[in-house]
């Protein structure tokens, strides 16, 4: 049984992106079959971190939603990726991105007209059928919108990735309480870009005050992976930092969640 | 340099014709020690001399152990030897020098050149002595250099990476204090105040440990720093926070610049001796004071006595403390830092969240999203075909 988990911000630059590339390695590197939506069609940007050229873009999540091709024609085969890894790309391993469109053109006609919402759930479903895929990932759009509740609705598992921020936080509040009326299964908090001066222990026990929802990583500010500047998943490259480590305990509790889905 | 302050030991294995060398000995115009020719065979343990002569002629007991036992001796192993030979026989130079001599002098007869060559042993000797001494202080200052890198490093990466700031303080007096071998130590700290407060004191002869991870401050009021007055402080901590000067006292009871009553009051109320102090500041990264460092009575390496603090501790503990100050100012920033970063507030609106949530859950879509996934949520499985919202 598939599991679906959307990793969803109320604000951009969270590290959202950041944190579903590295994720989906992470899961990928054991050996799963693991896919990768774009679904933040008006600024879309994960497939930088695939060290997918744009212009290697055949086939986009734009052109399913357009009716120009099946979904899984879209998908871009990137399990090279963990080859930037010290270990082996384990059998069976398997890590594909359907990537939303970079052409002006396609943003803005999604933009002026939309699209059917409907119709990318359908292509959640084919994608996880037809790509035979263990996990899905779906990066959302920040902010809330249809798309958004789509993806949260669907989700077995759902990641609210915030900073220490009052905007964040304020947001994130929002997101929680429209997560808990759609009813979704698990629901965690990922403290992001946290300062290696905060104490984790005491911000984890404040956003659980808050929220109700668990904290399941706090995971620290880092300038290795601002170095890095999204050129490449920074967890295969540093495996022993402390953002790293974070991404497998992230992973071992995907890993761990029940695999019954209602729908 | 005259002979008359050289010690000459003369040993003559050569009875038959003593007298001649005898009296050119007395010529010599040296102390001279004789030894007694009952023990000359054995081991030789008189005063030590400046040159070691041995009287040798045809027929004489030869003493080969004589020769080598004196020459491999640690003590006296390194005072030269000479064979005076009463004979023109070269065979008797050759086994002499075989033996182990430094020097052989065949058929000796004027004392005024045998005084020559005496002089240019004893003058090589001191030189090789002066050398050795040299090499010696040399290989103490590289095994002390060896012995500060073997703390300073380590000390260096705990100092950056330890977060309790009582085992920071623990860290740094107990390692200045191993490496000069002191008996006690104290650190101060320069308050908000502008005084010097007493943060960990100890002394291991009188078993005494205030502050710092014992939670038991010093029962000690912190002293004035009267910068005001622009006068320096008799008060030996308090000089050292206002001037910055490292101040070594090589002898409590002799100091006269510094008002050490204090200190006397201590020795004559538990026993205590106490001789030697070295205090030191403690400089941030912008170079002022904020703290000193004080050493009490450098132990020597047997642990008995107790010694001034060398030029060579100084300039390593001052090497230590300028890290140690680094170390505790980086630390009382970053607690800072850490103090602010906490205080972030991050509450949330909860009048106006309520206000956002209606607006999105009474959409239609919403309402819509919500019951086809509660209908949805029951299904057996996920199929391609079903299960679509």
């Amino acid at each position: 049984m598939s599991k679906i988990i959307s990793i969803h911000s109320y604000r951009g630059g969270t590290g959202k992106s950041n944190l579903t590339a590295n994720l989906t390695c992470a899961l990928a590197a054991r050996g799963n079959r693991v896919g990768v939506i774009d679904t933040d069609i008006h600024s879309p940007g994960i497939h930088v971190l695939f060290q997918v050229q744009p212009s290697t873009i055949k086939l986009s999540l734009n052109d399913f939603l357009h009716n120009r091709c099946p979904i899984e024609d879209a998908a871009i085969d990137v399990t090279h990726t963990l080859g930037c890894a010290q270990a082996p790309i384990p059998d069976g391993a398997a890590l594909f991105l359907i990537p939303s469109s970079v052409q002006t053109g396609e943003i803005a006609r999604i933009l002026n007209e939309g699209y059917d919402v409907a119709l990318l759930n359908d292509g959640i479903r084919k994608v996880i059928q037809r790509l035979n895929l263990d996990y899905l990932f779906i990066d959302t759009h920040p902010g809330v919108n249809e798309e958004t509740l789509l993806s949260i609705a669907i989700s077995d598992i759902l990641f609210l990735v915030l900073r220490p921020d009052q905007q964040d936080f304020q947001g994130t509040g929002v997101t929680v309480e429209l997560a808990r009326q759609l009813e979704v299964r698990m629901m965690y908090l990922v403290l992001n870009k946290v300062l290696n001066v905060m104490d984790p222990g005491a911000l984890t026990e404040k956003a659980e005050a808050i929220f109700h929802t668990p904290v399941a990583e706090v995971l620290p500010l880092s300038e290795e992976i601002v170095q890095l500047g999204s050129g490449g998943v920074f967890s295969l490259l540093d495996p022993h930092h402390p953002y790293s480590k974070g991404v497998v305990r992230l992973a071992d509790i995907v890993a761990a969640a029940p695999t019954k889905a209602g729908f | 340099m005259s002979t008359e302050a050289i010690a000459v030991c003369y040993a003559n294995f050569w009875t038959r014709r003593a007298k001649r060398l005898d009296s050119l000995i007395r010529d010599l115009g040296a102390t001279v020690t004789t030894l007694d020719q009952t023990k000359t065979e054995a081991h030789f343990d008189g005063p030590m001399p400046d040159v070691m002569l041995l009287g040798f002629g045809p027929g004489a007991r030869a003493s080969a152990t004589f020769i080598a036992n004196f020459k491999t001796s640690p003590w006296y192993g390194r005072v030269p030897l000479i064979a005076l030979i009463d004979s023109r026989d070269q065979g008797h130079l050759w086994r002499c020098m075989e033996w182990g001599c430094d020097d052989a002098i065949l058929r000796p007869r004027n004392s005024a050149l045998l005084r020559a060559r005496v002089r240019q042993w004893v003058l090589r000797r001191r030189i090789r002595e002066k050398e050795r001494a040299k090499g010696e202080a040399a290989m103490h200052y590289s095994r002390r250099a060896a012995a500060f890198a073997e703390i300073i490093v380590p000390l260096g990466v705990s100092m950056i990476s330890e977060t309790d700031f009582d085992v920071l303080l623990e860290m740094i007096l107990a390692e200045a204090r191993r490496f000069c071998h002191a008996d006690g130590g104290t650190i101060y700290l320069v308050t908000e105040r502008d005084d010097l407060e007493f943060k960990i004191i100890v002394n291991e002869t009188m078993k005494i440990h205030y502050g710092a991870k014992r939670k038991n401050p010093p029962p000690f009021e912190p002293i004035p720093l009267d910068r005001a007055s622009g006068r320096s402080s008799t008060h030996i901590a308090a000089h050292v926070a206002l001037t910055g000067e490292t101040v070594n006292v090589e002898d409590v009871y002799s100091e006269t610049r510094f008002d050490l009553s204090g200190v006397h009051a201590f020795d004559e109320a538990t026993g205590y001796h106490s001789r030697s102090i070295l205090t030191i500041a403690l400089r941030d990264q912008s170079d002022r004071v904020i703290g000193v460092l004080q050493l009490v009575n450098a132990r020597d390496p047997d642990g008995y006595g107790v010694s001034p603090f060398t030029a060579l501790d100084q300039a390593f503990i001052e090497a230590l403390s300028r890290l140690a100050g680094q170390a505790l100012d980086s630390y009382r920033k970053m607690a800072k830092l850490r103090k602010q970063a906490n205080a972030i507030v991050v509450n949330i609106d909860a009048e106006e969240k309520s206000k956002q949530v209606e607006a999105i859950t009474s959409s239609s879509y919403f309402i819509t999203l919500k019951a086809r996934a509660n209908a949805l949520r029951d299904a057996p499985q996920r199929t391609e075909s079903s299960n679509s919202l």
